[in-house]
């Protein structure tokens, strides 16, 4: 999910920033001294799983945890992976400086509207609690991968875009599942 | 500005941070030890370890070392440098078959393409990300957030 540094042209880093640091300013004011433990907490988890790896075929997709942290931040997860984004950029060489304002607006961007669409109070017997919380985890990397599609597709990169989303496709599911699992427990546990 | 400061704040530990880069170079590999553009690793511990090979060398004072494509073993080997007080940096490189083969002459009359073909081609591999690095990201992280948890107090304080 993370593009690396030389990828894109000028034009769309400039726009990664421009969006990006706006939202941040925005989504920052939503932070407060009772839920930045937590947000701590969710973006070093953001951080963490990127290094799990799930060998692929002769690739390998790693976990990514957006619709987890759309889910239980709101608008703090834009914070939240912003910060982990710029250092793992810094010190994996994982994304960039550059292309930071690229990689946290899709990222970030699909958290928060997974956070939207999570939080919708939908009543219906045909939409329990557990297909939403499947839902959060396969809509945050579903969206992420849109947004990443778009970005490539905005650089001539069409072919690279497609292999992305396709490759994306597993990773959609399996997050699906762990993130109804972890939803599940933290709902037990009343920390939702 | 207080909050661009804090996002500036890790930046001076990856000015320290040592880096390794390997230029292929025909018929022998370039390593390159530095810090920042500026700072190159010198008079640095350089190891190579291989199954059945293991060896240590030193870059020289402009922090390069140059390491004759026959005398390395064939297949993964792990390259370390050591710069001393905490400063090191590991990595794996493959030396492919392929890359001792004889370079043939550039034929083509176009300049742009004989450049092309003599540009020297960098073969750096992602380094190998250490537990203890992973660690040290989680602690900046809680150390962002940990500022910015004292700037709300501070602001609550005084509202």
């Amino acid at each position: 999910m993370h593009i690396s540094e030389g990828v894109l042209n000028t034009p769309t880093l400039i726009a990664g920033y421009a969006i990006a640091l706006p939202t941040l300013a925005y989504t920052m004011r939503s932070l407060n001294t009772q839920n930045t433990l937590r947000t701590a907490a969710f973006s070093a988890l953001f951080l963490v799983v990127s290094f799990i790896h799930i060998p692929l075929g002769p690739s390998s997709i790693h976990l990514l945890f957006i619709g987890i942290l759309g889910a239980v931040l709101g608008r703090c997860a834009f914070v939240a992976i912003f910060v982990a984004l710029f250092i793992q950029g810094l010190m994996f060489g994982f994304g960039g400086i550059f292309v930071l304002g690229v990689n946290a607006s899709i990222m970030g961007y699909a958290a928060l509207f997974t956070s939207f669409i999570y939080n919708l109070k939908i009543k219906s017997k045909f939409f329990p609690p557990s297909i939403r919380y499947f839902l959060a985890g396969f809509l945050g990397v579903l969206l992420g991968t849109i947004f990443l599609f778009f970005t490539m597709w905005a650089n001539h990169l069409f072919g690279a875009g497609i292999t992305v989303f396709i490759g994306n496709i597993p990773l959609m599911i399996v997050e699906g599942f762990i993130s109804l699992v972890v939803l599940k427990y933290l709902e037990k546990l009343g920390r939702l | 500005m207080r909050y661009l400061l804090l996002f500036l704040l890790p930046l001076c530990l990856f000015a320290h941070r040592l880096n390794i880069v390997i230029y292929d170079d025909g018929d022998h590999l370039t390593l390159k030890g530095y810090y920042s553009a500026r700072s190159v690793c010198k008079n640095c511990k350089v190891q190579i370890k291989a199954k059945g090979f293991d060896k240590v060398y030193k870059t020289s004072e402009k922090g390069l070392l140059e390491l004759p494509k026959n005398k390395l073993p064939r297949g993964v080997m792990q390259i370390s440098i050591n710069g001393g007080d905490g400063h090191f940096e590991q990595m794996k490189y493959e030396l492919d078959e392929s890359l001792l083969a004889p370079k043939q002459a550039p034929a083509s009359p176009d300049l742009k393409q004989n450049a092309k073909e003599h540009e020297r081609k960098i073969v750096r591999s992602r380094p190998v990300i250490r537990l203890l690095d992973i660690g040290a990201a989680v602690g900046y992280v809680f150390g962002v957030f940990g500022v910015l948890a004292l700037v709300f107090s501070r602001r609550r304080a005084k509202d």
